[in-house]
């Protein structure tokens, strides 16, 4: 590390101290987490100078604390920051920042660690956090010398913010958070000689890409979460419009380009529109933008999209030709990119992949769940009704499983950032935390978390938080008495064994009456939309649940390791279906 | 050389953990380390690392070097599989002259160009140098006497020539300069 440059006047404060300091030079608003003995000198510094600058929000588990600095990073745009003590209170935010990393979500957790002369002792609350974090952050740090703490704090921000965002790890000893030392803060970063997050496309391949494009007859656009990370919506927009190419979208990237364009043909991958995957499979080229051919995407990789020619924008150059091996790899900020590329991309029209496509649509929709004739209760029908209610216009969180499908499919989503989901690496749990971290990010829209009754369990001591805090949130409870989406492979795969899949739940009436927030329960779809309407008129956080058919099951769906276009449709007879208009 | 072996060199930041932090990711990632040598180097604060896996699919032998690259405490890394490049190996064994031709030895250690270095108590500490093949036939040959401890340093790797760009882009990474914050805030942007 180099010596930093210091401008100003300088005053003697204590690595907790400086701390503090360092996060409001970043501008952070909120920070989310729970003390302990590992990072009482913060905690005491937070108490005594700094809690009227920055909002501190005790969760009531660290995991909630990490899931929360991610939702707020997600509905912000900002740093998330989440903190806790050494030992378990680090281990516990250990899940969400995995989260954090598989979904490219800028993040700075700052941990309490014992004091550098029991460093490797096994003293009480030790872990070697550092070690177990390394594999889990985009960078980590122990800083062992106060002199470097404000330094390692700056570098650390501008890690998680830049390139391809990601989760952060300061681990501070408690013996640094008592030493004193001046203090100012550093005017310019630490060089980080290996760290060059700008790059530019060369002009060679775009003037490639530009000849694909007009060459081809089927072409498609899959838009990840880069559009959204690189803020490049219009572009892509742009490009899709120009060149008449159909837009599909993976669950992150939901809201790059309006559900309602025209051009956009939806989710794609194993719960993915029938007709985006079968577009995808039949394409002769795609453009994938920011976004990492998951295996949830891709299907079978051997027989995926066996036709195309394949060009691959990423910020990340370990993620070209990792999973698909593509045609032209190009490693750049994906707005840099669309900019230089659009202006050398002819005007096309491809009518009649359009209209082969609506083919695909009118196929599926015949299949669909909404246009079931039925008196039973599916959760669709609280998603597709939530959605007329708020309008479109909702800042929606989910938890993972059926509902978060569920989610993205009847959740018409039109905005920017506003699905906030655990995608990458599914974190049941995740929803609650990440809906009232959301909250502090001062959008001017209703937040709707979406979550069942297993993962709601596993994080629901954060309705307290969401209590104390009076978070703008509603919560609409999808319970099926069932850990949904294992019960639907048990069904699919496992010849109906329902192994442990059942799940009783408490009442969740009394539950919301004793945490102090607003409860409704909701059995017949005639109720929901009053409903919904009613709770988002409550100021403070509001639940309902909804009490939904048990056996209902997530369509279309892709078997694990099968052809993207191999999918299993509702299994239903026409009589089984109202008269449609697609 | 064996096809299937694949050699890069990495060139990291001489800081705590950064050791850690390959090894981590090539397993992490599913690489099979074959060997891995570290050490100093011309410049203060550069350590250098020669790595061999037995990876031998050319698009993760390329992703290899990228996520190590990607790394923040990595400057720069160079895969020298198929470049003209010295790679060698370094042996230390103890064999037992107690019973053995103590002249055949001798004229073993000097026809391989190794060298005795200890002779004390019975046994003798042989250390030689060269490409795997040379070590392994050595290896080979000392077996007909009796091998008390053997160990092969894994592999370094140079690239033959001059080859400036590597010192162009050390010079350019390690000049010691610091980034104003209009510089980040343009590399944010």
């Amino acid at each position: 590390m180099n010596q930093q440059s210091i401008q100003g006047k300088a005053k003697v404060l204590s690595g907790a101290e400086i701390v503090w300091e360092c996060l409001i030079q970043e501008k952070v608003k909120v920070v989310f987490g729970y003390p302990g003995g590992s990072n009482i000198p913060i905690y005491d510094a937070l108490e005594k100078t700094y809690s009227n600058r920055i909002h501190h929000v005790l969760t009531r588990h660290e995991q909630g604390a990490a899931h929360a600095a991610d939702g707020y990073a997600r509905a912000s745009g900002e740093v998330g920051v989440a903190m806790a003590t050494s030992g378990p209170g680090a281990t516990n935010l250990i899940t969400g920042v995995a989260t954090a990393m598989l979904d490219s979500i800028p993040m700075v957790c700052i941990t309490g660690q014992v004091g550098r002369a029991s460093l490797g002792s096994d003293a009480f609350q030790e872990t070697d956090i550092l070690g177990a974090m390394i594999p889990l952050t985009k960078h980590s740090y122990q800083v062992n010398d106060i002199t470097m703490l404000a330094g390692i704090i700056k570098d650390a921000f501008y890690i998680a913010r830049s390139g391809r965002p990601g989760p952060v790890l300061i681990d501070i000893p408690k013996d640094v958070q008592n030493e004193s030392i001046e203090f100012l803060y550093p005017e310019t970063r630490n060089i980080l000689p290996g760290y060059n997050p700008k790059v530019r496309a060369s002009e060679d391949q775009l003037a490639e890409v530009a000849q694909m494009i007009s060459e081809a007859k089927n072409p498609v656009i899959l838009a990840g979460h880069g559009v959204l990370l690189s803020g490049a919506s219009a572009e892509l927009i742009a490009l899709a419009e120009k060149a008449d190419i159909p837009v599909s979208v993976t669950l992150l990237g939901i809201g790059g380009i309006p559900a309602s364009h025209p051009k956009c043909i939806g989710f794609m991958g194993m719960h993915g529109a029938y007709w985006a995957n079968h577009a995808i499979q039949e394409a002769d080229l795609l453009i994938a933008c920011g976004m990492r051919f998951d295996d949830r995407v891709t299907g079978k990789l051997e027989t995926y999209s066996p036709n195309s020619k394949k060009v691959h924008i990423d910020i990340d150059p370990t993620e070209l030709n990792k999973n698909v091996i593509v045609d032209v790899p190009i490693r750049g900020d994906l707005r840099t990119v669309l900019t230089a590329l659009l202006p050398k991309v002819k005007e096309v029209k491809h009518d009649t992949w359009a209209a082969q496509i609506k083919e695909w649509m009118k196929i599926s929709k015949t299949k669909d769940i909404l246009n079931r004739k039925s008196d039973e209760f599916y959760s669709a029908f609280v998603i597709r009704d939530l959605w007329e209610a708020t309008q479109g216009n909702a800042l929606m969180v989910t938890d993972v499983g059926q509902h978060q499908m569920t989610v993205a499919q009847y959740y018409y989503q039109d905005h920017q950032n506003s699905l906030l989901t655990s995608g990458g690496l599914g974190t049941m749990g995740y929803g609650l935390p990440a809906a009232i971290g959301a909250s502090f990010a001062n959008r001017d829209k209703p937040i709707w978390l979406v979550v069942g009754d297993g993962g709601i369990q596993m994080t629901i001591a954060e309705l307290a938080t969401a209590v104390q805090e009076n978070a703008n949130i509603n919560i609409a409870l999808i319970n099926n008495g069932y850990l949904g989406m294992v019960r639907q492979w048990q069904e699919m795969f496992y010849e109906s064994r329902f192994s442990q899949t059942p799940i009783s739940s408490p009442d969740f009436l009394k539950i919301t009456e004793a945490y102090g927030l607003k409860g409704y329960r909701v059995t017949e779809r005639k109720d929901v939309i009053s409903t919904v309407l009613e709770a988002q008129a409550h100021v403070g956080p509001t639940l309902i649940e909804f009490v939904v058919e048990p056996m209902e099951m997530v369509y279309p769906m892709v078997a694990a390791g099968a052809d993207l276009n191999d999918m299993y449709q509702r299994p239903l007879t026409e009589e089984q279906f109202t008269d449609m208009d697609v | 050389m064996q096809k299937s072996e694949h050699t890069i060199v990495a060139f990291v930041e001489d800081e705590p953990g950064v050791l850690n932090r390959i090894v981590s990711l090539l397993r992490r990632r599913n690489f099979n380390i074959k060997s891995l040598v570290v050490g100093a180097t011309e410049r203060v604060g550069l350590s250098r690392m020669t790595i061999v896996t037995d990876e031998s699919d050319s698009h993760r032998r390329v992703n290899m070097a990228r996520n190590i690259q990607k790394l923040v405490n990595a400057y720069t890394v160079e895969d020298v599989t198929d470049v003209p490049a010295v790679i060698r190996e370094y042996l230390l064994a103890k064999v037992s002259v107690s019973n053995g031709d103590r002249v055949a030895l001798d004229l073993l250690t000097r026809e391989y160009g190794a060298k005795i270095i200890d002779s004390e108590e019975g046994a003798v500490i042989i250390e030689a140098t060269g490409y795997d093949m040379e070590i392994s036939s050595f290896i080979k040959r000392l077996k007909s006497f009796e091998i008390v401890e053997l160990m092969r340093s894994g592999k370094m790797a140079m690239r033959r020539g001059s080859h400036e760009e590597l010192k162009a882009k050390l010079d350019m990474m390690t000049t010691d300069q610091a980034w104003t914050t209009s510089q980040i805030q343009s590399a944010l942007q």
